[in-house]
């Protein structure tokens, strides 16, 4: 494979591409899994297909429509939560379905040729380009900002909302940027896993981590870790066995996460 | 100095009126028992005045508004939302409530959780401790933060007889060594007469507000309702 990486640029991209993705949603993934939010990841990742639906449909760049649809689904989650009776999840399983609906009505309405949605579905890793990487790179930045600043708020906010309000954190800011960062980076996943396995790479290894860790910090980094090693050994093992990226990256990460829930045993 | 001062104040969860027209005022120092049947609106009078429920009403902390003087309140909530298997420990949780960082921030944090009597605890998880161990953690981590006044939302429920002593041992100490202003709901009416310098007793409006020889046989059933067969030794 090592001949292969320095001969094709494509698998070049593609590892690095493991990494960053691995890194980044498995970095975040912590504060969803310690937050009761792990339905997040679908809910949004389905939300996509809404907004690639529409992107087709209007002749514009399906990638940025999905990506405004996710953050629009973001903040209606956030904002639904904050003014109404629902808890997280119902909002999520109502929009879950709601986006998949559409996407697939809105795809009907179209006559001509829809492109191949498997893509979208379950990701290719090995078509990710130069530019999808500067995306994913802009965004693994704006994340490390994000959690250096914030640390601290974040945790508050997982440990008890009430308590972070009392203690003045701006909790609608927290929460409504943090939504927003995470419906992002979960459709700059999509290329990699694909809509169906993104939850994946955003919960397991954070839920693995959880099973090792001794601190939150610990949890925090043990995941990041466990993401980068679950892509590389992923993309490799699937170069290897020619099979599906995408599902060997997230299988490879369970196979970590019954590893990890053995030895906590 | 007046620490808090609450104003004509109401809070309505739709049709229904949890807390109507309260007002009362207590000084710096003071030592403020709050009780109440359960539903009297001791919680949400918390929470409103932490800025958690809207209120209507005029409210100040030590002449400002809650708002601008944050940094003075503590506060012990009755419960935690946070999933009991977190691997967050004891030393990153009441980390949360220093405003300190580096050398200071840990200093400061195994200070206070030594105040607490948990220092063996200190890298363990929150949610293996018990419930009498954690609601010591949430005062360590309110007491980090050095508040001018705290409030304890029922912080003993769940702790033992001896825990229950060094709790309150330690918020006399805070109360008559730091001028502390503490504020706490608590279904103790031997330790209200023993501790208190003020009793507030609510029952979604202000039933009776002053010292602690305000609580007898009659202002409980005042507040409680006739039978409810509470003794006072």
């Amino acid at each position: 494979m090592f001949e292969a990486v320095l001969h094709f640029p494509f698998l070049q991209r593609a590892i690095i591409a493991a990494i960053l993705i691995g890194f980044l949603c498995s970095i975040m993934g912590v504060f969803v899994v310690a937050g009761k939010m792990s339905f997040l990841a679908d809910a949004v990742a389905h939300s996509a297909l809404a907004g690639i639906a529409l992107g087709i449909l209007w002749g514009v760049n399906q990638f940025w429509a999905a990506m405004l649809f996710g953050v629009v689904v973001a903040i209606l989650t956030v904002y639904l939560k904050n003014n109404g009776r629902l808890n997280f999840d119902t909002i999520l399983g109502l929009f879950l379905p709601f986006s998949m609906a559409l996407g697939i009505l809105l795809l009907g309405l179209r006559k001509e040729y829809t492109p191949d949605l498997m893509s979208y579905l379950f990701g290719s890793i090995l078509s990710v380009s130069w530019w999808d990487i500067i995306i994913i790179m802009v965004l693994l930045l704006v994340a490390i900002g994000w959690l250096i600043f914030n640390y601290r708020k974040m945790l508050f906010l997982v440990f008890d909302r009430d308590l972070a309000l009392a203690s003045g954190v701006n909790v609608k800011v927290v929460e409504y940027v943090f939504m927003m960062l995470m419906s992002m980076i979960i459709v700059a996943s999509l290329q990699v896993v694909g809509i169906v396995l993104v939850s994946g790479l955003i919960v397991i290894p954070a839920a693995a981590a959880k099973n090792w860790a001794k601190s939150f910090w610990q949890m925090t980094w043990l995941s990041g870790v466990i993401g980068i090693a679950s892509g590389l050994i992923g993309l490799t093992l699937s170069y290897y066995l020619d099979v599906a990226s995408g599902s060997t990256i997230v299988l490879v990460a369970v196979i970590i996460f019954v590893w990890s829930f053995i030895w906590h045993r | 100095m007046k620490s808090l001062a609450v104003n004509n104040l109401h809070v309505v969860f739709g049709d229904n009126v949890v807390i109507n027209d309260v007002s009362f005022e207590i000084e710096e120092g003071d030592y403020l028992m709050v009780l109440g049947p359960n539903g009297a609106g001791k919680s949400v009078l918390f929470k409103s005045i932490l800025g958690i429920v809207p209120y209507s009403g005029q409210l100040r902390i030590f002449g400002q508004t809650v708002a601008k003087n944050r940094g003075a309140i503590g506060y012990v909530p009755q419960y935690v939302s946070m999933d009991r298997d977190s691997p967050m420990t004891v030393r990153e949780l009441v980390g949360l409530g220093c405003r300190y960082d580096g050398e200071k921030l840990i200093k400061m944090v195994e200070m206070m959780v030594k105040q607490v009597g948990l220092s063996q605890k200190i890298d363990h998880r929150f949610g293996e401790l018990s419930g009498g161990q954690m609601k010591r953690v949430l005062l360590a981590r309110a007491l980090a933060s050095q508040p001018k006044i705290l409030f304890l939302d029922e912080p003993l429920a769940g702790v033992d007889a001896l825990g229950e002593q060094k709790f309150f041992d330690l918020l006399e100490k805070k109360n008559k060594e730091e001028k502390i202003t503490i504020i706490m709901i608590s279904h103790d009416f031997n330790m209200i007469r023993k501790a208190a310098t003020k009793v507030l007793c609510l029952n979604n409006t202000k039933l009776c507000f002053g010292g602690p020889e305000k609580i007898n046989q009659m202002s409980i059933e005042k507040t409680f309702g006739r039978g409810v067969g509470l003794h006072i030794h």
